[in-house]
């Protein structure tokens, strides 16, 4: 545009047209803090969530239902009448807690695709929100709360009912809701991130094909990864399902190899929370703000 | 002065949108951006409004320079996008009241003011449905009055269909209200339209 017309007519003035300062009225504003922009964010979140929970929690019963049947009932009792469990675990004890960081990689990657790309194209929420005094730091952060959210209930819920049916040795299960929330942060982060890069649903099919589906069955899940042949196991070793597994199987059954090997599988799901962060800040920006 | 630009240029690659507008608006001013599809008033406006960094050129809005106090002049701001961008899932005041929330208004004062605003809009009957069965001119005033939620003192609307009219005191939602209620002439309007 090289040159502007104006048209300029009487001023009309809205409700609420005091001259009031502070937030609720006209002129300079205090600035919000980060801690309430954030929960702003999450306040729109919930308020989402709470017209849609009823369909997703009779899900979160029902999934540790199948998997403790099938597993349980059908495939441990097999290995443990053959082979007599593995590793001196019985194949429940064995499986159930790589099964809820398993659990928590699906929530995450359900969490972090469609719904995600949705705030950008179809309601484009995250538009809107830009338009307010909120930050693309801020809806990210609010937004990667809320999936902490959903990954705390899911997993909580997950081994309650896993521990009700006899998933669990002793009480170290608990430790699988802290490690299941990590390794499902360790999927969403990174996949927001891609979200982010993609301008239409297609690069999704690849992802759950290729990626989420394989690792399901080859991070030492359902059998050791020593069992594989020894050129995959390091592709195992460079994705967050078999970090999330190893540590949750350690702190449930109480074996652990090492101290160090459980810090070193921390560490390694921080660095996937950490790189994601980074690059799901540059690729919202670069979306969000052009 | 509300909004002063001197130069103000953006480019999308070598492309050039905005080419060098100088622009002073000021207080108790209504102001319009007139030109053919892809002028550059939808990009001058979302420049405006701090959603979008300029490429080159001075702008100041309340003297600020969006670049340094973007959050700040958008917390002043009551900016009314081209595309509706409600939570259609939601209901009507729903999408109000979260919305305030962005702008730091307690609960209390968000709905006070969400109760005015379904007034102003003519949209207090429908307040709790659901947003998606709503007809596109009620969408277009539910979003208008959301751009009002946090008591702006300039009001930037985009808006295609929008035609200037004469000067004249007259409801803010002329263009957008039902011809049956509209308390004026349906072509006059008064907020920023790109
Ligand atoms: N995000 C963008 N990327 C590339 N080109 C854009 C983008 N936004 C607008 N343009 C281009 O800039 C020009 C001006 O667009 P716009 O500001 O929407 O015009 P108007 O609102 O006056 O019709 C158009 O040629 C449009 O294609
Ligand atoms: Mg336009």
């Amino acid at each position: 545009m090289s040159s502007s017309t104006v048209q300029s007519t009487a001023t009309t003035t809205a409700p609420g047209g005091g001259g009031r300062a502070g937030r609720g009225g006209h002129g300079i504003r205090e600035p919000l803090s980060w801690p309430e922009r954030i929960r702003a964010v999450v306040g729109y979140f919930l308020t989402v969530y709470r017209r849609t929970w009823r369909g997703s929690i009779i899900g979160r019963f029902a999934s540790p239902l199948f998997f403790l049947l099938a597993m349980g009932l059908g495939l441990g009792s097999l290995v443990d009448a053959t082979a007599g469990g593995v590793g001196g675990l019985s194949y429940l004890h064995f499986v159930v807690p790589a099964i809820v960081a398993t659990q928590s990689m699906w929530v995450a990657m359900g969490e972090s695709t469609y719904q995600v790309m949705g705030y950008f194209k179809w309601n484009k929420m995250y538009a809107a929100m830009l338009a307010t005094p909120l930050r693309v730091a801020d809806i990210l952060t609010g937004h990667l709360l809320t999936v902490v959210f959903h990954l705390a209930t899911a997993t909580t819920i997950f081994v309650a009912v896993a521990a009700e049916f006899g998933g669990f040795a002793g009480w170290g299960a608990l430790w699988c809701i802290p490690i299941g929330v990590l390794t499902g942060l360790a999927f969403a982060v990174p996949v927001f991130a891609y979200t982010a890069s993609q301008q239409t649903e297609d690069g999704y099919n690849i992802l759950f094909r290729m990626v989420v589906s394989p690792l399901m069955l080859f991070s030492g899940t359902f059998f050791p990864i020593a069992q594989l042949p020894v050129w995959l196991q390091p592709i195992a070793w460079a994705t967050p399902l078999w970090h999330g597994v190893e540590l949750a199987r350690g702190a449930a059954t109480g074996v652990v190899s090492s101290p160090v090997a459980a810090w070193v599988h921390v560490a390694a799901l921080l660095a996937f929370v950490g790189i994601g962060w980074v690059l799901a800040l540059r690729l919202f920006t670069r979306r969000l703000v052009a | 002065m509300l909004v002063s630009a001197r130069g103000l240029t953006k480019t999308f690659g070598d492309f050039v949108a905005v080419d060098g507008i100088d622009v002073e608006v000021r207080r108790g001013e209504a102001f319009g951006f007139l030109g053919p599809n892809g002028a550059g008033k939808s990009s001058t406006m979302r420049m405006i409004g701090c959603v979008s960094p300029a490429t080159g050129g001075e702008l100041r809005i309340f003297g600020q320079d969006p670049a340094v106090d973007g959050p700040a002049i958008r917390a002043r701001l009551g900016s009314c996008p081209q595309a509706d961008m409600l939570d259609e899932e939601l209901t009507v005041q729903e999408n109000l009241w979260i919305y305030g929330r962005y702008f730091g208004l307690t609960k209390a004062q968000t709905r006070k003011r969400a109760t005015e605003l379904l007034d102003f809009a003519q949209l207090t009957d429908r307040r709790g449905d659901k947003v998606e069965p709503l007809s596109g001119g009620m969408k277009r005033r539910l979003t208008i009055a959301r751009s009002l939620i946090n008591n702006p003192r300039t009001a930037p609307a985009r808006r295609a269909d929008h035609r200037p009219g004469p000067a004249g005191a007259a409801h803010p939602l002329g263009p957008a209200l039902p011809a049956q209620t509209s308390r004026r002439d349906p072509h006059h309007h008064d907020a920023l339209h790109g």
